[in-house]
């Protein structure tokens, strides 16, 4: 019986190909969807220390990209009390933060560019230089995930390499680990270049640590000192707008994974229906010499499993291949296509689901009406 | 010859309902078939033909009256022991042969064994006595489509005696196939009938083909035309 229902599907391999195609792109997608949210949740589990508050200009709150803090803030906030403080410096850290192309090798490349000062670190204590040292003027730091958004090889973008920005060199003298953040996909720079650079004379933001003072501490600073049009921001409640603004574009994801597998799903359940009911007859003639309901079912549930599960097989190889290769950027956000195992075994389970689904109506159609009117039609 | 009876109809009725409309192909038809008897059925299209052979053969079930097969009545029995009944009783051969296409002749006759419990050396031989009775044996590794009609046949004869079952049963077996092939088909169920002992039962058009039966017996309207009875000698 086991080599009959292989024997099914051998016979007519276009026709199974194209069940196991439709059936892949069903899985794929899903897997596609899946791993896109789960990536983007990653990426945005920075989701904030709950001792850091951002101070942004006011009317930017929602993004550190658009938002200008006068330098002279910087100062004024070290004086709030209250601030954590390690080794004589203030943890209260000026940044500017976007998004530009950057030059490398001849070639140009997207990519996402930080200027920070030492104090960073301070504000980020799971920060942590793994090779090199921090960069004084026409140095960086790359991030470690860094060669992997800009899409090079690893071995490319290591400590005396040299990357231009704006027509400037600027050499490589460190590498930095920020745990599962995408912080780790950035450039940074020694504030004063980039400022220099883009002639600034603001930052986009300053972040500071709580030692003993409280949020409302700051948030009475910036009131006090409305001369600096400061707004200030939990990091956490920062983190969590993100989200909440990159929630419909993962239900958007969605929604286009769900619409397009549909029409993949529908394609494969009329190819399955045409292929079982053209075996009507067949499975009629089954009954007829003795074949018990049931088993014929399981020899059609049993193909249809052995098409499912090669389609899960394939889809799942193609998503570990190429999922980690996939970048997806949107303005601060970046992350590859993330598969985990528990998307992974979802998949397999909507893979057996599907494979009982697609047989149900034609089976239902070619077992149920009484045996002397199948083998009649 | 055993005279013993094998299969009784006691006053079968079959009633077919469409929608409001009823049919009634067979009503109260009595039928005594011995065991080892070749039995021919005749009548004209749409006589109940085939609505008997289905009954007889545990494919269909009367709506009155009672069928009666070695002393049981199995006219009440459900779909799962009616099964287990045909595969333990009956050889079905069908007029368009319905061999599964994706199988070897002998593979197609192997499948009715796979219901039963039994070793695959016992199966090879069962398969390959069966091919052997059905003169059949030199075409086992064909497919289907390499095979002529009444080569097909051959091969669902040898799948209906597989089995080795007391009852086959006939739906115009010849009904598709040129004259000669026709001929050799219905020596080859003549044959089966008086040197194994099998009992069949033929539903058949073709006058020359009942002249091969033992007896025959003409439907009409569905009840039996008995005045009309030709047996042979
Ligand atoms: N399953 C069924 N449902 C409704 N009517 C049927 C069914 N099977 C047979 N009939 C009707 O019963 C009558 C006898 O059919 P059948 O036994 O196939 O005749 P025959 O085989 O003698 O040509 C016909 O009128 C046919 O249309
Ligand atoms: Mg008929």
């Amino acid at each position: 019986m086991f080599t009959y229902t292989l024997l099914n599907l051998i016979k007519s391999p276009v026709r199974t190909f194209q069940l196991i195609l439709a059936a892949t792109i069903v899985l794929l997608l899903m897997l596609t969807a899946g791993a896109f949210q789960e990536g983007m949740k990653q990426s945005l589990s920075i989701s904030g220390d709950s001792k850091n508050v951002i101070l942004l200009g006011v009317g930017s709150e929602e993004s550190m990209e658009r938002s200008e803090v006068p330098f002279s803030a910087v100062s004024a906030a070290k004086t709030i009390p209250g601030i954590e403080e390690s080794l004589g410096s203030r943890a209260v850290s000026p940044q500017i933060i976007f998004n530009s192309v950057v030059t490398f090798q001849g070639k140009d490349f997207d990519a996402i560019l930080r200027g920070i000062t030492p104090e960073e670190l301070l504000v980020y204590p799971a920060i942590s230089i793994q090779e090199g040292r921090f960069p004084n003027s026409g140095e960086i730091l790359v991030g470690k995930m860094a060669y992997q958004r800009l899409g090079i090889p690893k071995e490319n973008l290591t400590i005396g390499s040299e990357i231009n920005y704006e027509g400037k060199t600027f050499t490589i003298v460190g590498t930095f680990a920020a745990p599962g953040t995408t912080l780790e996909s950035e450039i940074w720079f020694n504030l004063n270049d980039l400022m220099a650079i883009t002639q600034r004379d603001s930052v986009s933001a300053i972040i500071l640590r709580l030692g003993d003072a409280e949020f409302d501490d700051i948030d009475l600073f910036t009131k006090q000192r409305l001369d600096l049009q400061l707004s200030a921001v939990k990091e956490s409640d920062y983190y969590q707008m993100l989200d909440r603004f990159y929630q419909p574009i993962q239900t958007m994801a969605w929604i286009t994974a769900i619409l397009i597998a549909a029409g993949a799903l529908f394609g494969g359940l009329n190819t399955f229906y045409a292929a079982l009911m053209s075996r009507k007859k067949e499975f009629a003639t089954l009954q007829a010499i003795g074949f018990s309901r049931t088993k014929i079912l399981m020899t059609i549930v049993g193909e249809s499993l052995f098409v499912h599960v090669l389609a899960f097989l394939t889809a799942a190889i193609i998503a570990l291949y190429l999922f980690p290769a996939i970048h997806v950027g949107f303005g601060s956000t970046y992350f590859s296509l993330s598969l985990t195992p528990s998307l992974i075994l979802a998949t397999f389970l909507l893979a057996f689901a599907m494979s009982v689904l697609v047989t149900c109506i034609p089976a239902w159609h070619c077992l149920t009406p009484p045996l002397n009117n199948l083998l009649k039609d | 010859m055993s005279k013993e009876t094998l299969i009784e109809c006691k006053e079968v009725t079959r009633i077919y309902k469409k929608g409001t409309q009823e049919i009634r192909p067979l009503s109260g038809l009595n039928l005594r078939i011995q065991a080892g008897e070749f039995l021919a059925l005749m009548g004209p299209s749409g006589s109940g033909k085939t609505t008997l052979l289905n009954i007889i053969a545990g494919i269909d079930a009367p709506s009155e009256g009672q069928l009666i097969f070695k002393g049981n009545d199995i006219s009440n029995l459900n779909r799962r022991k009616l099964t287990q009944f045909r595969s333990e009783n009956i050889g079905y051969i069908f007029q368009l042969y319905h061999l599964v296409p994706v199988l070897t002749a002998y593979e197609n006759v192997e499948l009715p064994l796979l219901t039963h419990s039994m070793t695959a050396k016992q199966r090879h031989e069962r398969v390959a006595k069966a091919l052997e009775l059905a003169h059949i044996a030199d075409r086992a590794d064909h497919y289907p489509r390499q095979l002529s009609g009444g080569q097909e046949q051959r091969v669902a004869i040898a799948r209906a005696l597989v089995t080795d079952p007391p009852l086959i049963v006939a739906d115009e077996p010849t009904g598709d196939l040129d004259k000669q092939s026709a001929e050799a088909i219905l020596i080859l169920l003549k044959r089966l009938c008086h040197e194994l002992n099998k009992t069949v039962v033929m539903v058949t058009h073709d006058p020359q083909a009942a002249e091969m039966a033992d007896r025959t017996l003409h439907l009409e309207k569905g009840v039996l035309n008995l005045e009309d009875q030709h047996v042979a000698s």
